[in-house]
């Protein structure tokens, strides 16, 4: 039988599939919750997020992404993300790990946390963790032997509910140790959150009954079954305590005492079917046959794939039998016949369609994940393939069946993602590398023109020049071009005058340049503060353009040399990976080919045992009529 | 038997499965009656048998744990190579959302903008709320930003107090240094039992 993956459901009869889903994120969601313990915070409050990728696991595995979450927190373990969190996330790990069917992984990590030193808190759940999947894999003494390293008397207030699951796990142990007496001790002792004190009560009232204390048993579930209820939850429990008393009683022959706990369950719950089949047979058992066509005719009408209906199709005529109305007994038990034939057929059309893979087919294309995707094939047109699906689903090895291979199918989509995304990367590395070569002669030249080092070695050199200028007070040294020029021409024409003959026209010429010279270095002299601001100034202007190139230059000689590593070295990693997308993919598709095979075999045994059900039902109506048609007088066949 | 093994919380609904034996119920009917329901009981449990499934579901199980196993490794793999090429570490800049509010302020969307350009607007679901509620920290964006300065704005819209409707922004200029940057979006109402106060914070 596959493993069991609840948190809580952790025996082996069926569970309803919201349930379990339900069960695993509660008791998933207490192994994170329970991490300050020294704050004494509520353990049904997380404590505070302190490393962004422990949060990031949180939200994927708050939602039932297993597999993201433990993907991500892997990755984040590689990576040393986790500076606060890493002890508890170990745990986590584990848990989630036995939340997604990896038993094994599980397994081998909560066995490495008890290797480290870890707080109490944390080994205690990791025994518990290994208790629990030792006692679904039908190994109650190794689920004693890991519960028996947990104080569960310790009931400190941090540890509160956690001791509270593992002594219900504690009771469920000792009973399928056959320790009924252990157990009724157990559940009695529990303490825990007022919301799960029901079912220990009533687990306790079966280990009562178990360890041959019938009535204290009887007297507990009676309780139990009478306190009022305020949620949909409570009622259900309320309903499924006293079904358990009425059929208890009703085996026990006590019809009479059987019947006012049938008339408690409710009318409109999942149970009412069956309750209204024991309310029947507890007035026939008590020769009330009037009385029992009264819950045995409301069933009459309803779901035909429902096996208590289907037992009220014989009820029913036999009541009327019972009460010497053969005619309508006659009637109903031919009525029930022909149902009983729609039924034979409609279960042999339900399994050449599973021959057809049509079941398979619907439970990978049912959308949704999780808990919504069982609301969506609850929702599912009723055709041959998914009339008994809901059924079948409430049947845990099914169920789990199912699990693995909606998994298998969510692995095979993710692989077939990464197929077409490391295509991609092959295209993107080469186009990248296209593009480099295309443009890096030209970028090379560029870079090469791009001289900014000559520019930081002029603007140097002018400092070095203005700081001479202002120590020298060298007024010429801030002439501008033009005045530059003009001296220049200046001193060619003294130059020249000097070189020609001594003349009054001469010595005019001579004034006059001298008075233009001296016009012109009083001009600049007396600019000469000005000047010197403004040099110093433009000076300054220019520095943070200058180091703005200088940085651009370097980036862009850096950008140049790093620009190969956007796809040196890629190619051959991603060939790798592709490859080893293509084999996992191969292993997949064969995996999910045999899973299918798998559930169609539990289906078509299901089914089956079905068919066969209705068939021996079948003969039982035809045998019925042929009485009743031999107690009324009628020749076979008449009409009533 | 109906009154037989123990429950927990979660197998309550157990009993909608129907575990009819018919030929218990029908004790009342003829003896001609039970003698059929019994010789079809055999007959059941003949053909069960018949039906049993031929392979070993474990070794199926534990060939889906390897498998599962091996995906995951090669899960990790491909991201970093993914995170690798497309957003490397000088340029990667990551901005995440947590929310801490009671009954202040109920989320509806965020839209985030870097330079004002938006590059992420997501619309929660029920069960990311609750995610986020129990301590979930959301990746909201991922992408590439040059060193230098950026202006980052995030505009949450949701139900605020009474459930009137709420829009509110938040914005910070970052820095963008050579390593990878992270920004978180905190939505909270610790300050005020009233309010809710949106900030955007900078992990070093």
């Amino acid at each position: 039988m596959p493993h069991q993956r609840t948190a809580k459901g952790i025996f082996a009869s069926p569970l309803h599939s919201l349930c379990l889903a339900a069960a695993l994120y509660g008791a998933l969601a207490s192994i994170c919750a329970q991490v300050d313990s020294a704050s004494q915070k509520p353990n049904d409050m997380p404590g505070e997020v302190q490393d962004l990728a422990y949060g990031e696991v949180l939200f994927d595995f708050y939602q039932e992404n297993y597999f993201d979450a433990i993907s991500r927190l892997q990755q984040a373990q590689a990576q040393g993300e986790l500076n606060y969190h890493a002890k508890e996330s170990e745990l986590l790990l584990g848990g989630m790990s036995l939340a997604y069917g990896l038993d094994r992984d599980a397994t081998q990590r909560f066995n490495a946390l008890l290797n480290e030193t870890v707080r109490p808190e944390v080994r205690d759940r990791a025994w518990y963790y290994l208790g629990r999947m030792a006692f679904q894999k039908g190994r109650p003494a190794d689920a004693a032997a890991a519960l028996a390293h947990i104080d569960l008397q310790d009931d400190s207030r941090a540890l509160r509910k956690q001791r509270a699951e593992q002594r219900m796990l504690f009771g469920h142990v000792q009973l399928a140790q056959g320790n009924a007496a252990a157990a009724v001790q157990a559940f009695s002792d529990w303490k825990g959150p007022a919301d799960e004190r029901d079912y220990a009560d009533y687990n306790l009232g079966i280990a009562m009954l178990e360890s041959g204390q019938v009535d204290a048993g009887l007297k507990q579930l009676d309780k139990l079954g009478e306190r009022p209820a305020d949620n949909d939850e409570q009622y259900a429990l309320r309903d499924k305590t006293n079904l358990a008393l009425g059929y208890r009683l009703l085996q026990a022959g006590k019809a009479a005492q059987a019947r006012p706990y049938f008339d408690r369950v409710r009318l409109q719950g999942p149970l009412s079917s069956r309750a209204l089949l024991g309310a029947g047979w507890a007035d026939a058992e008590q020769e009330q046959f009037k009385q029992a066509l009264i819950p045995w005719l409301e069933l009459h009408g309803r779901d035909s794939r429902d096996l208590a209906t289907q037992e009220s199709w014989l009820a029913v005529p036999y009541a009327y039998a019972q009460l010497g109305a053969e005619a309508r007994a006659v009637e109903l038990y031919q009525a029930a016949i022909m149902a009983f034939s729609d039924e034979a057929r409609a279960l042999d059309q339900a399994i050449a369609a599973l021959d057809q893979g049509r079941l398979i087919e619907t439970l990978l294309t049912a959308e949704g994940s999780g808990r919504s995707w069982f609301w969506q094939v609850a929702q599912l047109p009723t055709t041959p393939e998914t009339r008994y699906l809901i059924d079948m689903l409430a049947g845990h090895r099914f169920q789990e069946a199912v699990k693995n291979l909606r998994d298998l199918q969510d692995l095979r989509n993710r692989l077939q993602v990464w197929a077409d995304k490391t295509e991609t990367f092959e295209h993107m590395v080469e186009t990248r590398r296209l593009r480099y070569a295309a443009a890096a002669p030209r970028l090379h030249d560029d870079l090469q023109r791009l001289d900014v080092d000559t520019l930081t070695a002029r603007h140097e050199s002018l400092g070095t020049e203005l700081q001479q200028i202002t120590a020298n007070n060298d007024a010429n040294g801030l002439m501008t071009s033009q005045e530059r020029l003009t001296w220049a021409q200046l001193e060619f024409i003294s130059a020249r005058l000097a070189r020609l003959p001594d003349s009054q026209q001469v010595r005019d010429l001579r004034d006059k340049q001298a008075r233009l010279r001296g016009l012109l270095l009083w001009e600049v002299e007396a600019d000469y503060k000005a000047r010197l601001r403004m040099a110093k100034k433009n000076l300054r202007e220019t520095e943070a353009p200058l180091r703005e190139a200088n940085s651009l230059a370097a980036r862009a000689q850096s950008a140049f040399a790093t620009a190969p590593a956007a796809f040196e070295g890629f190619d051959q990693r991603i060939v790798e990976m592709r490859e080893r997308v293509r084999n996992s993919q191969t292993k997949v598709d064969s995996t999910l080919a045999a899973q299918g095979a798998w559930i169609t075999r539990l289906a078509q045994a299901d089914l089956t045992l079905r068919k066969q059900r209705v068939d021996a039902y079948l003969v039982q109506a035809r045998f019925a009529l042929a009485q009743t048609y031999d107690k009324a007088g009628l020749p076979a066949g008449a009409a009533p | 038997m109906y009154a037989s093994g123990c429950l927990c919380k979660t197998q309550l609904s157990e009993a909608i499965k129907m575990t009819t034996k018919p030929t218990q119920r029908y004790r009342c009917l003829t003896q001609a009656w039970r003698g059929v329901a019994i010789a079809m009981l055999l007959c059941l449990s003949c053909s069960v048998h018949a039906t049993e499934a031929p392979q070993s579901p474990q070794a199926l199980d534990g060939q889906i744990q390897d498998l599962k196993q091996e995906v995951l490794k090669l899960n990790r793999e491909l991201f970093a190579l993914e995170e690798e090429l497309l957003f490397p570490a000088n340029t990667q800049i990551s901005v995440f959302l947590s929310l801490d509010v009671g009954g202040t302020f109920a989320l509806d969307s965020v839209e985030l903008k870097i330079d004002d350009k938006v590059v992420t607007h997501y619309l929660y679901t029920e069960r990311e709320l609750a995610a986020f509620k129990r301590g979930g920290v959301q990746r909201l964006h991922m992408g590439n930003l040059k060193a230098g300065k950026h202006e980052v704005v995030a505009l949450f819209v949701g139900r605020g107090p009474e459930g009137r409707d709420y829009r509110r922004g938040a914005n910070l200029v970052v820095d963008k240094g050579l390593g990878p940057a992270f920004l978180e979006l905190k939505i909270t109402d610790k300050a005020s039992k009233h309010q809710p106060e949106f900030v955007i914070k900078e992990w070093e």
